[in-house]
């Protein structure tokens, strides 16, 4: 790696998570280097999911301290937040979509909080955002609840990425897309990352798409990370858990 | 450290400065519009000074370039390799073909308003049918009802309003003592309150006060409850598995009210009486004992069965607007928010309708 990049985007030491007496999280470390995309694997219920809250201070963890751009996520007031996350877009796994918008104003909704733009270029650059995403600008009055699965996921990253955030954030963003559709989505990925610069991280299950797109592989078990490298040196671990991970997925 | 968006203008040619991201890049938008950009035969775009550009930077840029291009000037950009693909990919915007729907104009408003008000009769009164066909289906099966469901309900409908529920009629009847207390005195007439009380209390107030209580409180969570579990198709959930939602979910609500809202009514009764007793004694040295001897007098049971005639049907209205509502978000319809809302205000006022019929029917009945 060159100099200048050794900062990391993200750096997380010793974060701690539980809920009541489980325990999800017991110290993990992690840096997500700038521009590159990271993949975040790990068995259902390893704590990915709660990982990407605790990084966006969604949820206060128990111990540890998370910095995005050299900057503290945890522990911090609310409205110091509310400026450090518009530099992160976030997909999160059902989409969250607000029900009561349109598509359009969904995905404008940041937008129209947090900038002064006219309603014109509000709208301009909404549209622009949903074609990137792969929609058809038809799709622009429909509500959440007219779209398919696949085209909710879409709308989401459209909004995840309307304030051009630094930092995209997806959590299983190919779960349940046909596979067409899921390599089409990487497609989108690699894409938006090479045109906008983004640092991605990714959490997934499918290994098409950890192969396809991602640098960096890490994998979530036992409360911290077990492994990390490219999914090569994945699948090639000794670490019985994440061989056993890689070689299910392989058979299918 | 990031550095504001800016911009030098002369006639012909513009250079861009600074970082042009969102949400600063806001700033200038005013500025660029008000640029006479039609004044030249080219313009001259130069973003070698940027140092970030984003989508939101340059789409102000692809308007700028838009706006001089409708007046016949032709644009020049001149742009570092970086920012080629950002640039491109702004500068068309993809716009579908029916935007904005108009709506109906306000005249047709008013018919819309009122044809969706009939709608929601037929639909609150076919709900109700289709509720009480359900539940004589059940009576020769009895074994489909479902007890702790049943239970549970009146727990959330019932027992725990009682505090509310008692301390409002409490106050009520306090304030209903006072005020008829200071309209009587000055005739003497003050031995008069307690058949008044009972009249007031037991006919009219304590059961309409319980009503709107539980319309508020119990309406709501219905409507909530049921919403939710349409949305994250729960309800579709039930049925797949083979289980109606009236087993479940709206016998035990309807069927729950209806035995829980008279109990609650007969509470009301006693503490809004309790309320009046107070009056009675704080203000007129009339102590319980007094204002009890006079009660079988005053009270004729009378007005207590009327009283207690209505609630089942305020029972069957309330837990009929709130499922029904909840079971209306389904697709489309608003939010769970705007159910809630919607049942609250139907419910209370289908309420009042409800005791003013009431009202009519008993004075033509002569009760
Ligand atoms: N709000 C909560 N309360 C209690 N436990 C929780 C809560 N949220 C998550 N957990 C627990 O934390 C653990 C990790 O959950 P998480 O959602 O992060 O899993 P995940 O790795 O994202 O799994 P998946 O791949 O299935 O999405 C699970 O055991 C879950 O039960
Ligand atoms: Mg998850």
């Amino acid at each position: 790696m060159e100099a200048g990049r050794r900062e990391p985007l993200i750096r997380v030491r010793g974060l701690v998570n539980r809920f009541g007496s489980t325990t999800v999280h017991q110290g993990l470390d992690l840096d997500v280097w700038p521009g590159e995309i990271l993949g975040v694997v790990g068995g259902s219920g390893a704590g990915k999911t709660v990982l990407l809250r605790a990084l966006l201070s969604l949820r206060q963890p128990q111990a540890g301290s998370v910095t995005i751009s050299g900057d503290e996520m945890v522990g911090v007031a609310e409205s110091v937040l509310r400026r450090r996350r518009q530099r992160i877009g976030m997909l999160f796994q059902n989409g969250a979509l607000f029900g009561g918008l349109s598509l359009l104003d969904n995905i404008s909704f940041p937008l129209r909080e947090h900038t002064r733009l006219s309603r014109a270029v509000i709208e301009d650059l909404a549209l622009i955002k949903l074609r990137m995403a792969g929609l058809d600008a038809k799709a622009a009055n429909l509500f959440p609840n007219e779209l398919s699965g696949g085209m909710v996921r879409r709308g989401s990253l459209a909004r995840a990425l309307i304030m051009d955030p630094e930092l995209l954030i997806l959590d299983e963003p190919t779960a349940g897309l046909d596979p067409v559709n899921a390599a089409n989505f990487d497609e989108l990925i690699l894409d938006l990352k090479s045109l906008l610069g983004l640092t991605v991280l990714l959490v997934t299950h499918d290994l098409d798409s950890l192969w396809r797109i991602t640098d960096r592989v890490v994998f979530l078990g036992d409360g911290r990370v077990l492994e990390e490298g490219s999914v090569e040196d994945m699948s090639r671990s000794e670490i019985p858990q994440v061989a056993s991970y890689f070689k299910q997925r392989r058979k299918h | 450290m990031p550095r504001p968006a800016a911009f030098q203008f002369s006639p012909g040619s513009l250079r861009c400065e600074g970082d042009w991201r969102l949400p600063d890049v806001a700033r200038i938008e005013r500025a660029l519009e008000g640029l006479p950009v039609d004044d030249t035969d080219t313009l001259e775009v130069d973003t070698h000074a940027v140092a970030q550009l984003d989508l939101g930077g340059s789409r102000l840029l692809a308007r700028l370039a838009e706006r001089a291009q409708r007046s016949g000037v032709r644009v020049n950009y001149h742009v570092p390799d970086a920012h080629r693909n950002i640039i491109s990919l702004v500068e068309t915007v993809p716009r579908p073909e029916v935007f904005h729907k108009a709506g109906p104009g306000p005249l047709g408003g008013i018919g819309r308003a009122a044809v969706e008000q009939w709608r929601e009769l037929l639909g609150f009164l076919a709900f109700v049918g289709e509720t009480f066909h359900e539940l004589f289906l059940r009576f020769s099966q009895p074994t489909r009802f479902r007890p702790l469901r049943l239970l549970a309900e009146m727990e959330h409908g019932g027992v725990r309003a009682v505090p509310i529920v008692a301390v409002l009629s409490f106050l009520v009847g306090v304030v209903i003592a006072y005020q008829l207390s200071t309209a009587l005195e000055p005739y003497g007439a003050a031995v008069f309150l307690p058949e008044l009380l009972t009249i007031t209390i037991l006919r009219e107030l304590g059961p309409l006060v319980t009503a709107i209580v539980v319309a508020g409180r119990t309406a709501s969570a219905y409507a909530a409850e049921l919403g939710t579990m349409q949305i994250n198709e729960e309800i579709d959930a039930l049925r797949t598995l083979g289980v109606s939602p009236y087993d479940m979910l709206i016998l035990p609500k309807v069927l729950g009210l209806l035995l829980v809202l008279p109990l609650l009514t007969v509470l009301a009764d006693i503490s809004g009486m309790g309320g009046g007793v107070l009056v009675n004694w704080v203000a007129h040295g009339q102590g319980v004992a007094s204002f009890l001897n006079r009660l079988p007098e005053g009270m004729d049971q009378r007005h207590l069965w009327l009283g207690l005639s209505k609630t089942p049907v305020y029972a069957v209205v309330i837990a009929a607007i709130g499922c029904r509502q909840g079971l209306r978000v389904a697709r489309g319809a608003g939010g769970v928010g705007q159910a809630t809302t919607r049942a609250v205000v139907q419910a209370i006022f289908a309420v009042i309708v409800v005791n003013a019929v009431f009202s009519v029917v008993f004075n033509m009945r002569g009760l």
